[in-house]
C-alpha cells in the first residue's frame, strides 16, 4: 500500500496472507512468529496478517503475490508449480526422507539454485520452506504395501504433482473437492484419501474412516514467498525478515511434531480408528523414486536428483 | 404494469448488429452451460467406470462458468436482465426516469471501461500463472472475459443512447428471460 | 477511501437503478485503484469467485428447474394435485401449496417457481371464484418453499461460502421446508373458511389415476438427487448434473420435452446463471475489500459487546436479514454476510448449518416485500395484477415463514436432528 509508506513516517506495511485457520501450526507457529519478530524489531517494517483465505484461495493468492498485491504468502510447493513447474518437485512423493532431510536440502547449495531460478523466472522470492507434516493415507482398510492400494479409489488433490505422486505410489486417484471430502468418504463415494495429520484432524476424518496408515509419502512443504517488494527493503530489514522466517521454520517444525504426537496419542487413547505404523515405507519409496526418476525431465529432474543426493539414507 | 415502450425501437442496422452479437454470445453461454453439465456428469460417471480419472474436468467446468457469465453479461444489459432496484421507474415524471436511466447506463459504461482495462491487464500479465491442473496459461482464460466486458461496455453505451433518444425502458417481466434469483 | 464512502457510493448507485452487480463493482474498483492495488486485481478476484467447484451446482440446478418446467412437469403436478384434492373446500389454495412442494424437489429458486406455476394457477383460481389477492398471495408465498427445500440455490451458495457440506445443509432444510408448507396450508384453511363462494370439484378416480401417470417419473428426481448424495453415489455438485441427465431422459421418454423447449430451457438457464453469478462475483470483490479493512473483526467485537447469548445473536442476525432483504438481492446479501457472520456464529457456538437455514429462510421472505421483491414483481407480471395487491395477498402467508425463523433460532437442535439421524 503506497499510501501507508508516507502516512506512517517511512514504516513499510507488509501484508502476509495464507489459507490456514488460527489453530493450525502454519498460523500459530508460522505466520504469527514472523509477524511478532518483525513487528518487535523496530526496523520500519510492519506485518499485517490475513489468514483463513481472507484474501483469496491458494491459486488466486499466488497470482496476487506475482502482481504485488499481496507482499508475503505461505503456499504449498505444488501450488507454486503454477508459476514455476520445478519448484513443485518439493512435493514429489518420497523426495524427502523426513523433515531433517528437508532441512539439509534447504541448507545446501542445490536449494539456492532452485530458489534463484524461481525468483529469476517469477520475480517471487522464496524466504523459507517448512513441512506442515507428512501426508498419510486413510481408508477403511490398512495400507501397508503398494499392493494394498489396488482397487481403492483414493482422493488426491487435482494438481499435476499430486496426480504424479498417485501414479508413483500405484494409487488410483479420483477427484473430489476438499469441501466435499468428508461427505464423499462417509458415503463411500471415494474409499480413501491422503493428507497431513493436521488436516485429517481438522476435517474429523477419523469419524468416517477406519484406518490411518502412516505412510509419510510426501512432506507437504509450505514455502514462504515474497513479492518483488523484497527488493525495496534495506539490508537491515531483509535480515530481520529472513531471520524471522527462519525462526518460524524451526517453530513450525517443532509445533507440527508436537501436535502430531498429541493428536496420534488422542486417537490411540480414544480408539477412534486404527493407526497403522508398520507401513512398508521402503517398498513405497523404492517404487515411487524409480517411477519419478523415469518420469521427471529437464529442470524438474535436476531438482529431484539434487534432493535425492542430499538424502542420508 | 403495462408496457409503454414502442416495438419499433428495436429496429435499424444498429439493432441488427446487436441482435447478431446477442445470438453469438448466447450460443457461447449455451455451450459453456452444456459443457458444465457434461464435465460434471463425467466426473461423477468416471468413478463408476474403469476409465482413468480426468483431473481436469472440475477445472475446465470452472472456466466454463467464468466464460458463461462474462459472455452474457452484456446481453443482460441489452435485455435488461440484470437485477436492479427499479424504484425510480415508478416515478410519474417520465423525464426524471429518462435522466436517471441514462445516468445509470453511463455508470455501467464507466464500470465496463474499467473492466476492459482490468481484463487487458490480466491478458497481458497473467501468462506466467498457469492453471492448477491443466497448466493452461491464465491469460488464455481471460481472453473471453476481455471480449465479454468489451461487449458489455458497447451495449451499455448503445442502451444509454437509446434511452436518451427513445425515452425510458419500463419493466416488463413478460419479456425478461431471467427466471430466478 | 474509507468504508463509509464506499458504502454510500454503493447505496447511491443502487437507488439510481444501476444494476446491483455494477453498483458493487464500480465503487469497489475505485477503491482498489485508490489503495494502490494493481490493475487486474479486482477482475481477478471477481473471476475467481465465479470459478468455484461447489458453485457449479448453481447453473446445474437452474437448468434442472428450467428443463422440468419446459417438460410440462409443473403443469402435470398441478393437474395431479387438483385431482387428488377435488372434494376439498378451497382446494385450489392447497393445490397451489402442494404443487409448489412437488416442484420444489426439482427447482432451487423461488422466482422460477413463481413464474412457472403462477401462470397457470392464478387464472384458474380467479375463474373458480377466489379473490385475486388470495390467488396471487398464495402462489407467490408458496414459491418460497423451492429455495428452502433441497435442491436449493441459496443453500449451494451458502455451503460454498461457509465451506460446509452442501448435503448436510440440504438435509437440515427438509423439515423447515415441510413446516413452511404446513404453515401455508393453515393460512389457506383460515382464509377460505370466510369465503363461501368458491367452488369445489368432483372426485374422479379415473382422473386421479390418469394424472398420476404424468408425475411418477419426474417425482423420482428428488430420490436421485438426495438419495445420490446421502447414499454416497455423488457429491452434491455431481448430483445436480445427474438430476439434469435424468430429467432430460424423462422428457425424451415421455416425449414431453421438445427441441424448442430444450433450447428455451438452455437459454433461460444461461441468462439466469449469469445474472446470479455476476452478483455473487461482484459481491465477493466487495467482501475482499471488507476483509482488507478488517470489518469482520470489528463486527465480531461489536456483536460481543452487545450480547454473549447465541440466541440473541441469531435473533439480531435474523432481523438484520429481514431488513436487508427488503432492499438487496438475497444472493448478494449471502455473499457479503456469510464470511462475516460465520466466524462470529462459530464463536457463539452456533452450528453453521443452523445459521445457514436461518439466513436462507429469513432472506427469502425479502423476495415478497417491496421495494425489491423479485417474486412479488414476477407474480404481479404473470397475473397482470398490481404489485400492491399481490403484496397484500402475501402478508398473511409471510407469517408461517416468520414463525419458522423463530423456531429455528429457538430450537437449533431440532434443525440438526435430521442431518444427525443421517449421520451427516
Ligand atoms: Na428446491
Ligand atoms: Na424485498
Amino acid at each position: 500500500s503506497g499510501e501507508g509508506d508516507v502516512a506512517n513516517g517511512g514504516t513499510i506495511e507488509l501484508t502476509l496472507a495464507h489459507s490456514y485457520n488460527p489453530d493450525q501450526p502454519q498460523d500459530r507457529c508460522g505466520a504469527q512468529v514472523i509477524a511478532d519478530d518483525v513487528n518487535s524489531a523496530d526496523v520500519g517494517l510492519k506485518i499485517e496478517l490475513f489468514g483463513s483465505s481472507q484474501l483469496g484461495g491458494d491459486a488466486d493468492r499466488v497470482a496476487s503475490v506475482a502482481s504485488g498485491d499481496i507482499d508475503i504468502d505461505i503456499q504449498g510447493a505444488s501450488a507454486l508449480g503454477a508459476v514455476y513447474e520445478p519448484i513443485s518437485v518439493l512435493d514429489a512423493a518420497y523426495a524427502f526422507d523426513d523433515a531433517d532431510h528437508l532441512a539439509a536440502f534447504m541448507a545446501s547449495d542445490a536449494s539456492k539454485t532452485l530458489t534463484d531460478a524461481f525468483a529469476e523466472e517469477t520475480g517471487i522470492h522464496a524466504l523459507g520452506v517448512w513441512s506442515a507434516g507428512a501426508r498419510h493415507f486413510t481408508a477403511n482398510t490398512p495400507i501397508r504395501t503398494p499392493d494394498d492400494l489396488d482397487g481403492l479409489r483414493i482422493r488426491f488433490p487435482g494438481s499435476p504433482q499430486f496426480l504424479m505422486n498417485a501414479k508413483a505410489l500405484g494409487a488410483q486417484a479420483t477427484e473430489v473437492a476438499y469441501e466435499e471430502l468428508y461427505l464423499a468418504l462417509q458415503q463411500g463415494t471415494v474409499e480413501g484419501q491422503e493428507n497431513p495429520i493436521t488436516n485429517i484432524k481438522s476435517q474429523n476424518l477419523s469419524e468416517v474412516q477406519d484406518y490411518l496408515s502412516l505412510s509419510a509419502h510426501q512432506l507437504n512443504t509450505n514455502v514462504v514467498i515474497m513479492s518483488s517488494k523484497w527488493d525495496e527493503l534495506n539490508d537491515e530489514q531483509q535480515t530481520v525478515l529472513q531471520d524471522a522466517v527462519e525462526h518460524a521454520v524451526t517453530e513450525v517444525t517443532t509445533c507440527v511434531a508436537d501436535d502430531e504426537e498429541t493428536t496420534l496419542e488422542e486417537w490411540r487413547t480414544a480408539g477412534d480408528w486404527e493407526i497403522v505404523d508398520d507401513v512398508d515405507v521402503d517398498a513405497f519409496q523404492k517404487k515411487a523414486v524409480a517411477y519419478l526418476s523415469d518420469t521427471f525431465t529437464g529442470d524438474s529432474l535436476e531438482v529431484f536428483e539434487a534432493i535425492r543426493s542430499t538424502s542420508s539414507k | 404494469m403495462s408496457s409503454t415502450q414502442p416495438r419499433q425501437r428495436r429496429q435499424g442496422p444498429l439493432w441488427r448488429i446487436v441482435s447478431i452479437l446477442t445470438a453469438v454470445e448466447i450460443v457461447i453461454g449455451a455451450i459453456a452451460l452444456l459443457a458444465i453439465f457434461v464435465l460434471v456428469f463425467m466426473q461423477a460417471a468416471q468413478r463408476y467406470t474403469s476409465f482413468e480419472s480426468f483431473a481436469w474436468t472440475g477445472e475446465l467446468a470452472k472456466f466454463a462458468m467464468i466464460w458463461l457469465s462474462f459472455s452474457v453479461m452484456g446481453v443482460l444489459v441489452t435485455s435488461r436482465g440484470h437485477i436492479a432496484l427499479e424504484i425510480v421507474d415508478s416515478f410519474k415524471n417520465k423525464m426524471i426516469v429518462r435522466v436517471v436511466q441514462t445516468i445509470a447506463l453511463v455508470i455501467v459504461v464507466a464500470v465496463g471501461a474499467g473492466l476492459v482495462a482490468e481484463a487487458w491487464a490480466l491478458v497481458t500479465t497473467q501468462g506466467i500463472i498457469k492453471s492448477p491442473v491443466l497448466r493452461l496459461p491464465m491469460s488464455f482464460v481471460y481472453i473471453p472475459v476481455l471480449i465479454g466486458v468489451a461487449s458489455l461496455t458497447i451495449r451499455a453505451a448503445i442502451a444509454a443512447i437509446d434511452v436518451v433518444i427513445n425515452g425510458p425502458h419500463l419493466a416488463d417481466y413478460e419479456e425478461s428471460e431471467v427466471t430466478a434469483a | 477511501m474509507s468504508l463509509i464512502v464506499l458504502g454510500l457510493l454503493i447505496a447511491v448507485l443502487l437507488v439510481i437503478r444501476v444494476p446491483v452487480a455494477f453498483a458493487f463493482l464500480g465503487p469497489s474498483m475505485l477503491y482498489m485503484v485508490l489503495e494502490g492495488q494493481s490493475t487486474g486485481m479486482a477482475l481477478r478476484s471477481v473471476t475467481n469467485a465465479m470459478g468455484s467447484f461447489p458453485l457449479l451446482a448453481v447453473p446445474l440446478f437452474i437448468f434442472l428447474g428450467a428443463l422440468a418446467n419446459h417438460a410440462g412437469i409443473a403443469d402435470r403436478l398441478f393437474r395431479f394435485a387438483l385431482a387428488v384434492l377435488a372434494r376439498v373446500r378451497g382446494n385450489l389454495g392447497y393445490v397451489a401449496v402442494g404443487t409448489s412442494v412437488g416442484f420444489s424437489w426439482m427447482s432451487g429458486s423461488a422466482v422460477a417457481d413463481a413464474a412457472a406455476l403462477g401462470k397457470v394457477q392464478i387464472p384458474a383460481m380467479i375463474r373458480a371464484g377466489y379473490s385475486r389477492r388470495f390467488a396471487t398471495g398464495v402462489n407467490a408465498a408458496s414459491s418460497l418453499v423451492a429455495p428452502v427445500m433441497p435442491p436449493s440455490i441459496p443453500a449451494v451458495i451458502f455451503a460454498g461460502l461457509a465451506a460446509i457440506s452442501t448435503g448436510a445443509l440440504f438435509a437440515a432444510s427438509v423439515i423447515p421446508a415441510l413446516l413452511m408448507a404446513a404453515g401455508l396450508c393453515i393460512v389457506v384453511w383460515v382464509l377460505v373458511r370466510r369465503n363461501p363462494s368458491i367452488q369445489k370439484g368432483v372426485w374422479d378416480r379415473a382422473e386421479v389415476i390418469a394424472s398420476s401417470k404424468g408425475v411418477i417419473l419426474p417425482m423420482v428426481t428428488p430420490f436421485i438427487i438426495l438419495g445420490g448424495i446421502l447414499g454416497g453415489f455423488f457429491t452434491p455438485t455431481e448430483a445436480a448434473a445427474v438430476g439434469v441427465a435424468y430429467i432430460l431422459l424423462v422428457g425424451l421418454l415421455q416425449r414431453s420435452l421438445s427441441l424448442k423447449g430444450f433450447i428455451t430451457a438452455v437459454k433461460e438457464s444461461v441468462m439466469t446463471t449469469a445474472s446470479i453469478m455476476v452478483i455473487v462475483a461482484s459481491a465477493s470483490l466487495l467482501g475482499y475489500i471488507l476483509a482488507r479493512e478488517r470489518l469482520p473483526q470489528l463486527l465480531t467485537e461489536f456483536f460481543f459487546t452487545l450480547t454473549d447469548n447465541p440466541t440473541v445473536f441469531m435473533a439480531l442476525a435474523a432481523v438484520l436479514m429481514l431488513i436487508l432483504g427488503t432492499v438487496i438481492d438475497a444472493t448478494a446479501i449471502l455473499v457479503l454476510v456469510v464470511p462475516i457472520l460465520m466466524p462470529i456464529a462459530v464463536q457463539y457456538g452456533v452450528d453453521p448449518i443452523v445459521l445457514g437455514v436461518m439466513l436462507i429462510i429469513s432472506l427469502m421472505i425479502g423476495l415478497l416485500t417491496p421495494p425489491v421483491g423479485t417474486v412479488l414483481f414476477v407474480t404481479a407480471a404473470v397475473s397482470r395484477t398490481r404489485v400492491g395487491e399481490v403484496f397484500k395477498g402475501c402478508l398473511p402467508f409471510i407469517i408461517p415463514s416468520l414463525v419458522i425463523v423463530v423456531l429455528v433460532i429457538l430450537f437449533p437442535d431440532a434443525v440438526m436432528w435430521l442431518p444427525g439421524v443421517l449421520g451427516l
